[in-house]
């Protein structure tokens, strides 16, 4: 090599290390964006036909109820989805959400950032810690809605084998394990089994917000309507359980029951409907 | 140069570039984290009484002035829940439907009570505001003629017809809970909730008839403070 390439070539490394620096540290951020990208391939549905199912809470006598033929998100909405919405939606970042629609002590709790949700792996589950109007703002930007509770209840009373498993002993009884085991770590959606209207994810995951969450009136006298429940509540029906034995079903029914459009849960997330 | 100085070069540089590439890496999330810190909410001019320091931003607070979606009041007139931002009174927030033929009357009835137990001059400074949880029935116009009915139809009173996304979502913010049953009836909680002159709940009143002392008072001592 004669001198002058020499010279020419030890003058020029130092601004091709800056550049490799500034090179660096966007492809890492590209490498995130484009986990975000596929995290955000999501958006299957499967399409629900109109039917009935037995509620938990409803009239003595009451029958079946009707739900109408929708469509629900097959897997719950992830990190990497609900980025790609921040992003596009900076009213909805964690720095600058309203107190009305997110706690901030709670939204986006285990993100490092306002735009930092992880890595491409983690981007890939569901998102948590999101309020029921941020919920709500992510199904309406994407021309969706959230499903109500008798359509969520509807979708969720399918096993793998049975389109209506809400009877069968076995099927609750595994419901029960599934949400003791809440809190405790989030698998991968594609390790489970679509139950038979090939929704994955209604149990295994997390709970899950509906569109009429304060629907649910929970009464603390179960003697049934006497004075003291007109003056806290006007309700007409007795708001009796149809099926004691349903537990699952009690433990779905008491966080809606407890839960505010600001609250936000680590194990708290939300799937879409049309 | 002589051989050794060059290697040390060399490594100097190799050095030099690798802590290039982390303060770069620092410098663009710090520049990127500060961006978004600094943008102001859009009302950053909002009123704030020296009591305020200490409580967190602005924009964090619970204000149903945030409440964008749109309703139509008794008169037709199309409005945001709180109305507009310059109104500063106070607002005295119930939900409600006119079918509604138990608890609804006496929840007007205990309106009514906090409206009597003001005096002229706070009177002024408040609005009721009556939402209706069946908007499918409670047209502008039966709001109108129920407004009429209970003597609760002087500008005082704004009787609200939205959608039900966003009955749904001022149901959320007051906490109350209400479920259409199968024969048509609403069953819903009992709640009056005082907002200050930022549309933020300072008073609760869950339940009928002997809440309503506390919410006078609740609304007295908020109308004492700016005086």
């Amino acid at each position: 090599m004669n001198a002058l390439l020499r010279l020419t070539l030890l003058r020029t490394m130092p601004a091709l290390f800056f550049l490799a620096a500034a090179i660096v540290p966007a492809s890492a951020e590209a490498a995130v964006t484009a986990g975000a990208a596929a995290a955000e391939k999501g958006g299957a549905m499967v399409s629900l036909p109109a039917g009935t199912y037995r509620p938990l809470y409803g009239k003595a006598g009451d029958g079946e109820t009707r739900v109408e033929a929708f469509r629900l998100d097959r897997d719950p909405v992830t990190r990497g989805e609900f980025l790609a919405f921040v992003r596009a939606n900076p009213e909805w970042r964690r720095s600058q959400v309203r107190g009305v629609h997110a706690d901030r002590a709670t939204y986006l709790n285990d993100w490092t950032g306002d735009l930092e949700a992880g890595t491409a792996r983690t981007l890939r589950l569901p998102v948590t810690w999101v309020s029921w109007s941020a919920a709500r703002a992510f199904c309406e930007s994407s021309g969706k809605r959230l499903p109500t509770v008798k359509e969520w209840e509807y979708a969720a009373a399918a096993s793998a084998g049975e389109r209506d498993a809400s009877r069968d002993p076995a099927f609750l009884q595994r419901l029960t394990s599934e949400y003791a085991r809440r809190g405790l770590g989030l698998r991968d959606i594609g390790e489970l089994e679509p139950n038979a209207w090939g929704v994955r994810g209604l149990h295994e995951m997390t709970w899950e917000w509906v569109e009429d969450f304060n629907s649910v009136l929970v009464s603390d006298d179960s003697r049934g309507v006497g004075a003291r429940e007109f003056d806290q509540v006007c309700a007409s029906a007795a708001i009796g359980a149809t099926d004691p034995s349903n537990y699952a079903a009690f433990l779905r029914y008491a966080v809606r029951a407890g839960l505010e459009g600001r609250s936000a849960m680590g194990s708290l997330g939300f799937r879409c409907a049309i | 140069m002589p051989r050794f100085d060059r290697t040390a070069f060399a490594l100097l540089l190799l050095i030099g570039g690798v802590l290039g590439a982390i303060a770069y890496g620092r410098g663009s999330t710090n520049a990127a984290a500060s961006q978004v810190s600094s943008a102001k909410p859009a009302d950053a001019h909002e009123h704030h009484e020296p009591a305020d320091e200490g409580r967190s931003a602005p924009s964090s607070r619970v204000s149903l002035a945030d409440l964008t979606s749109a309703w139509r009041d008794q008169t037709g007139t199309e409005r945001t829940l709180t109305g507009p931002r310059e109104d500063r009174r106070l607002a005295v927030v119930t939900m409600l439907y006119t079918n509604c033929t138990v608890s609804c009357p006496r929840l007007i009835a205990d309106l009514k009570r906090i409206e009597g137990a003001l005096t002229e001059e706070q009177r002024e400074r408040v609005e009721f505001i009556v939402v209706s949880l069946d908007p499918a029935r409670d047209t502008p116009e039966k709001l109108a003629a129920f407004a009429k009915d209970m003597r609760a139809d002087d500008e005082r009173w704004t009787f609200l017809n939205g959608s039900d996304a966003a009955v749904r979502e001022v149901a959320s913010v007051l906490r109350v809970r209400y479920v259409t049953e199968a024969n048509g009836e609403i069953s819903h909680t009992n709640r009056i909730v005082v907002l200050d002159e930022a549309k933020e709940p300072i008073h609760w009143q869950a339940g009928l008839g002997s809440g309503v002392p506390g919410t006078v008072e609740a609304i007295q001592a908020q109308t004492a403070r700016d005086n």
